[in-house]
């Protein structure tokens, strides 16, 4: 059957579709499902990975809450200062790899299928796998600082391990690569997955163009990650072979060059960190549409400025990542500084167009608007300070000082976790069959929305006052400590603001309360009046998915029944 | 219906109107299999880039890229090379013949391929461990040793893809409709060719 040949468009006016066939019966229709059956269930494997995720999320948290503490006061002693560069190292190993890496294929692995018209995966015997190797490498990750050779650290980059090998022996270090190599391999074992199902698996109808913004963004980040992941893995390979068999390629005493394992990183961690913030921007071009009543923009190019800006990102993020490396002689600091000021043209290109549907349509608030505002404004507060450290690499507010974490925080960890919850609170009812406890869904996006900008702005301050990054304790008479104080306060505000979001996950999860109390049907479950194909379907979605797929003329093919319905 | 402050809908949707019989999805898997290859290339072409830049950044440094005292015999590299580009070339013709429902000339050309595929593993697991060099000993020598062993993983790989290929083949599993694996395959086994002359490129062509 032709599910696939989608080479031709339809527009709006194209004629009306063949008269309805009777629904075809699922394959599995009169037998109860096997294990086989389960594992090959994408929404039970997604589920699965937001599990893990969540677990890690609650293991970073601590570990950066307990950091936020040792900094609330000047010469406290809650960790010793190599106790606290560990803690960096596991903060941002744990929050890029093993929090928001496996929560967005999660997210993906639930939804991409749903939205795109589809019943499973492209290829659904990998995402188990993809499973696998997430928990695996994430245990391996996990134990690490607990084996004997402890892990050093100067942050998520592993340099220490780099610069210092003779001071970093024993397993602890190998455990963390081996595990990050087995993450990385889940990563593209995923990315290979996800890009084949919206390629191969689309409904009829749904171009590419016309992919909703959600699994579009997913498209691109896929992709970028398949093409970043293997260079970290190369480097991960070179730096276990340096450090467990004396490889050299770093050595500089011995032919080598101490700078490949840095390049080898950024290459990678420039792209990836926009990897995980593209799907934040699809959350937003979803959502903020739904909540206004309207189209991306007010309009049918809307939907293609995001998209294209989506791409554009995804393409210069592949030449930005020198940007990171002022201290390399080698790097040509105008060309890294140009690329990384350039990204930030289609970021702004792409939130203004979907704030622009809150001017021309008409809002409704609800948790998953107010989150996508949340996300907004963690970007638009983010986009200025990474101009300037784009600018000016070296000064103050370059690299070097607080101010590269408050952007880094700001712009993609911050952004994409916040993402995420408000994914979470908009798709609850295709997750879970059922919507969050809204107050208390509001309450935490609140809590982590507030916490971020205090704590971020309080990081800014603390860049204008020239702290160094990784700084584990500073003198009493300092002027950065009302800053630091401030700053944990938001931390802890942000931490109480991820407990509440997750209770009430949890609360919803466990009590059980129906969308729809008169029993789930097709097309039921609709809370938001969706505009995507996802929410033709019951909720929770039934095995296969779908019973029948509305034919599709646009991006917005329920938008298109609703304008139909109402004439409009 | 449990909506709180949801968006009160301004109307109720309209019932769907059904797409097209074929909506109800056992999709086709056509395609799946060399799409699937294209993007474990590109991922696989990252890395040989990967390594080509760490050999670059290390040849960047001062002094020579090879160290004084290595040195590298070209014939066995320089045969391998020609066998790559002939096992190329008898992939192709395997799947050339497949598409033409030749089923005696492609079970023929898959054989040849398999046999030079597993004479270029063979051929390299030689090289590895005989070239008198091990990680450990400088820079260019651990390089040396990964680069050979990611060229030796891919020639492993596609032998037994290969192999698997020309059994279904031989069971008469494919036609010119149906021959996606056989197409998977010979693209992978292309790359695995040009990843050898990358790193042939790299030890012996710029390592002189």
């Amino acid at each position: 059957m032709a599910i696939t040949d989608t080479s031709h468009e339809t527009d709006a006016e194209a004629p009306a579709a063949p008269p309805p066939e009777p629904p075809v019966p699922p394959a599995s229709a009169g037998r109860a499902p096997g294990a086989a059956d389960k594992l090959a269930d994408h929404k039970l494997i997604g589920k699965l990975h937001l599990a893990l995720a969540l677990v890690f999320l609650l293991v970073g948290g601590v570990v950066a809450m307990i950091m936020r503490t040792q900094l609330a006061a000047p010469d406290l002693d809650v960790v010793t200062n190599v106790d606290y560069t560990r803690l960096l190292t596991l903060h941002g190993t744990y929050s890029l790899f093993l929090f928001l890496l496996p929560a967005w294929i999660g997210l993906a692995t639930v939804l991409v299928p749903l939205q795109i018209g589809a019943t499973r995966l492209a290829f659904p015997r990998l995402a188990p796998l993809a499973l696998g190797l997430f928990t695996s490498g994430g245990g391996m990750v996990l134990a690490a600082p607990l084996v004997k050779g402890r892990v050093l650290g100067t942050g998520w980059t592993l340099g220490a391990l780099v610069a210092r090998r003779a001071q970093a022996p024993g397993d602890g270090p190998e455990l963390l690569m081996l595990g990050l190599m087995l993450v990385a391999g889940a990563v593209i074992v995923a990315a290979i997955n996800i890009v084949a199902t919206i390629v191969l698996l689309r409904a009829p109808g749904l171009t590419l163009r016309r992919v909703p913004p959600f699994s579009f963004s997913v498209l691109v980040s896929c992709a970028m990650l398949l093409l970043a992941t293997p260079v970290l893995l190369v480097g991960l390979g070179l730096l276990f072979a340096d450090h467990h068999y004396g490889g050299r390629v770093f050595d500089a005493g011995r032919g080598g060059n101490p700078l490949v394992w840095a390049r080898l990183f950024w290459f990678f961690a420039y792209p990836a960190m926009w990897a995980l913030v593209l799907p934040a921007f699809g959350v937003l071009g979803e959502i903020v549409p739904v909540f206004t009543r309207t189209r991306l923009g007010g309009n049918r190019a809307g939907h293609a400025m995001v998209t294209g800006a989506m791409v554009a990102i995804g393409a210069l993020a592949f030449v930005g990542w020198g940007s990171q490396l002022p201290g390399d002689p080698s790097v040509p600091r105008w060309f890294f500084s140009a690329t990384s000021l350039a990204i930030l043209g289609p970021v702004a290109v792409l939130l203004l167009t979907c704030l622009a549907s809150l001017r021309l349509g008409r809002p409704q608030l609800g948790a998953p608007l107010l989150g996508s505002l949340g996300i907004a404004s963690v970007v638009l507060l983010g986009l200025p300070g990474a101009a300037i450290a784009a600018v000016a690499p070296t000064s103050r507010m370059g690299n070097g000082t607080y101010w590269t974490v408050a952007v880094q925080h700001y712009l993609f960890f911050d952004a994409a976790t916040l993402g995420l919850l408000t994914a979470i609170v908009y798709w609850a009812p295709k997750l879970w069959g059922r919507r969050l406890p809204e107050g208390a869904a509001a309450l935490g996006l609140v809590g982590v929305i507030l916490g971020t900008h205090v704590t971020n702005l309080s990081m800014y301050v603390l860049g204008l006052q020239q702290m160094p990054r990784h700084t584990p304790r500073y003198p009493t008479h300092h002027s950065w400590q009302a800053a630091n104080v401030i700053a944990t306060a938001g931390g802890c505000l942000l931490g109480l603001g991820l407990v509440a979001f997750v209770a009430a996950a949890g609360a919803v999860i466990v009590r059980r309360r129906a969308v729809a109390g008169d029993g789930e049907t097709a097309g039921g479950g609709d809370p938001w009046q969706g505009h995507t194909l996802e929410w033709t379907t019951a909720s929770p979605p039934p095995p296969h998915n779908f019973d029948v797929l509305p034919e599709v003329r646009s991006e917005r093919p329920l938008l298109d029944l609703l304008d139909v319905g109402t004439g409009g | 219906m449990a909506v709180a402050t949801a968006p009160p809908p301004s109307s109720p949707t309209p019932a769907l109107p059904a797409a097209p019989a074929d909506v109800r999805p056992e999709l086709s898997r056509r395609g799946a299999s060399v799409l699937a290859t294209a993007m474990f290339v590109a991922a696989s072409a990252m890395a040989t880039g990967a390594l080509v830049a760490a050999a670059l950044a290390v040849d960047d440094v001062p002094g020579p890229w090879r160290p004084k005292g290595v040195d590298l015999s070209t014939y066995l590299p320089n045969m391998l090379v020609l066998t790559a580009v002939m096992s190329s070339f008898s992939a192709a013709w395997m799947l050339w013949a497949v598409r033409r429902d030749d089923r005696r000339t492609a079970v023929t050309a898959g054989g040849l391929t398999l046999l030079l595929a597993v004479a270029i593993a063979n051929g390299q697991s030689y090289l590895m461990t005989h070239a008198g060099l091990k990680i450990g000993a400088n820079a260019f020598s651990t390089l040396f040793v990964l680069f050979i062993g990611f060229h030796l993983l891919h020639a492993i790989a596609g032998v037994v893809l290969l192999g698997v290929v020309l059994g279904r083949t031989i069971a008469g599993q494919f036609s010119a409709d149906e021959h996606d694996a056989v197409a998977a395959t010979t693209l992978f086994w292309h790359w695995a060719n040009l990843v050898w002359l990358a790193a042939y490129g790299v030890f012996y062509v710029m390592g002189k």
